[in-house]
């Protein structure tokens, strides 16, 4: 048994690079070297030990209801660009979105409903299952065995509705494994009712991680959302918006909060209070069907970088995707029950306004600190005990590239 | 100026050119940041009390399409959201501190691959 859940952050977690210890040092300091950051060397290394590794979060299964319905996903850190498509037997697959002619990629845009995929280079064209149908005047590729010419395979696998890829051919551990003792809690988020979706995506100036911090930490709050959130989650009881509880699974953690209960909206927010209220009604209309409940997590972090959380009208997930060294694409979607009248409609464009800009004052702040630990000033910052969230990220990935190194080591 | 809202919400007409013609959250985002804050107050001040009145004639019409009037109505109140996050929250129309202008790409898988 892997990535087994416990209450604190010491246990073992496994990424398919054998058992591990998160790093001892940095779970009992909290102090985390500032280039990991900002260093191309840093990014490269999580490049090969963790994006070409992990399983990672690509898309609801239920975007995909059909027959012949593709996504495309670039994970850009890998410079891979990724085909997911439903087949004729109505089985998921995942191939690299390549033409094994001379390499263009055959499907174009980022989702579609196709009958087979043809490469608009020169045509050569793919099956949904991936393999090659037809090469156009086949006379002139006397030697190939178009039987071997398939699209290249990237390993899948699909948990509670949520589709994962691995990037590793060879993939060290199954999706089950990998997500371990996390999984009932991944079961528990209940998307699949929620059939209206904004989906909003920004390229924010600052690494993946910086990206990922303040999601899973409420020290922030109270500064960084003085106008917006501050009030929903800071109480004279805990005045830091600190998580009532806090679970680790090998890599992956979840944090509780407090919330404030008694939170309403200021009378004079005329439109931030039509809003709360109609939601409030929505809920009622369809009685609670798979919304957060007392046990949902405010943060549940499934590495190395999707986000879940409970949102204004149901549910609210992210991820933070690295581009290059010092800056990340944010892609998010908030979920909604499908509304019925034009209240309905409103309030949630207002909920999703205000998840835009209070995520907005996060990528200000991050892209600044971001400035700042580039500029070389120091050489190390510091997670408190209440940002243990990122703490034991930083411990993960401090492990992981510690081992990476020794089994380069080992193997050279 | 020709009337484009419904007759009950006529007083409402001199904002209805800054909104009806936007018709997608990314539109509404982009005039906010480019409108006055003094503007953006003006037309809350104004469309924001009769909030309740607007969404229960809107709400009469059901779930399908509005009639054209009813349509530039309803996005003269998506726009009155992108005002109110400018009023409520910000007293300002831009995000202190924030780009300008940014835009944050919205929609659905289309939106989050490229
Ligand atoms: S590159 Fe695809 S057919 Fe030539
Ligand atoms: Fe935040």
């Amino acid at each position: 048994m892997t990535n087994i859940l416990s209450a604190t952050p010491e246990g073992g977690f496994d990424l398919g690079h054998g058992m591990m210890m998160p790093d001892a040092a940095i779970l009992r300091d909290g102090r985390v070297a500032a280039d990991s950051f900002w260093s191309e060397a840093r990014h490269a290394a999580e490049r090969d030990a963790i994006y070409r590794r992990c399983w990672l979060y690509m898309v609801r299964a239920e975007d995909l209801p059909e027959p012949g319905d593709y996504v495309v996903r670039n994970v850009e850190i890998c410079g891979v660009s990724v085909l997911i498509v439903r087949g004729k037997d109505d089985v998921l697959r995942a191939f690299h979105n390549v033409c094994r002619h001379r390499g263009m990629p055959v499907a174009d845009g980022a989702c579609g409903k196709a009958e087979a995929f043809r490469c608009p280079y020169h045509s050569w064209t793919f099956g949904l299952d991936g393999s090659l149908k037809a090469i156009p005047n086949q006379r002139r590729f006397p030697a190939l065995d178009a039987g071997d010419l398939g699209l290249v395979p990237i390993a899948i696998d699909v948990f509670a509705g949520f589709v994962f890829i691995n990037l590793d051919p060879q993939p060290g551990l199954s999706l089950k494994a990998f997500l371990g003792g996390i999984a009932p809690l991944l079961e528990a988020t209940t998307l699949a009712p929620f059939t209206h979706r904004d989906s909003l995506s920004y390229d924010v100036a600052a690494n993946w991680k910086a990206g990922l911090d303040p999601q899973y930490e409420g020290y922030h709050v109270g500064t960084v959302h003085a106008l917006t959130i501050r009030e929903i989650s800071v109480t004279p009881a805990n005045p830091f918006s600190e998580f009532r509880k806090m679970a680790f699974a090998g890599p992956h953690a979840a944090g509780w909060s407090q919330g404030n209960p008694s939170w309403r909206p200021r009378a004079d927010r005329i439109v931030q209070s039509f809003a709360v209220q109609t939601m409030g009604a929505l809920a009622g209309r369809v009685a609670g069907e798979g919304y957060p409940s007392a046990e949902t997590p405010a943060s549940l972090a499934i590495f190395p970088n999707f986000m879940i959380h409970p949102g204004a009208g149901g549910w609210f997930t992210q991820q933070h995707w690295p581009l290059t060294a010092q800056s990340h694409r944010w892609t998010a979607h908030y979920y909604y029950h499908a509304p019925v009248t034009a209240s309905e409609r409103l309030a949630i464009a207002q909920a999703t306004a205000f998840g835009r800009d209070s995520g907005m004052e996060d990528f200000m702040v991050m892209a600044r600190q971001q400035k700042g630990l580039a500029s070389g000033a120091t050489d190390s910052f510091y997670y408190g005990e209440a940002e243990m969230l990122p703490r034991h990220r930083a411990a993960v990935i401090r492990s992981v590239l510690n081992g990476a190194q020794a089994n380069m080591r080992s193997a050279a | 100026m020709s009337a484009s809202l419904p007759a009950a919400f006529a007083d409402l007409e001199p904002f209805a050119h800054l909104w009806i013609g936007l018709e997608t959250m990314e539109s509404r985002y982009r005039a906010r940041q480019d409108m006055p804050f003094d503007a953006l107050k003006q037309f809350y001040d104004t469309t924001a009390p009769r909030l309740a009145d607007i969404m229960a004639h809107l709400d009469a019409f059901g779930s399908d399409t509005l009639p054209s009037a009813e349509a530039r109505l309803y996005r003269m109140v998506l726009g009155l959201v992108e005002a109110a996050q400018a009023v409520e929250f910000f007293a300002s129309a831009r995000l202190p501190g924030a780009p300008y202008p940014h835009d944050v790409a919205v929609g659905g898988q289309a939106a989050l691959s490229d």
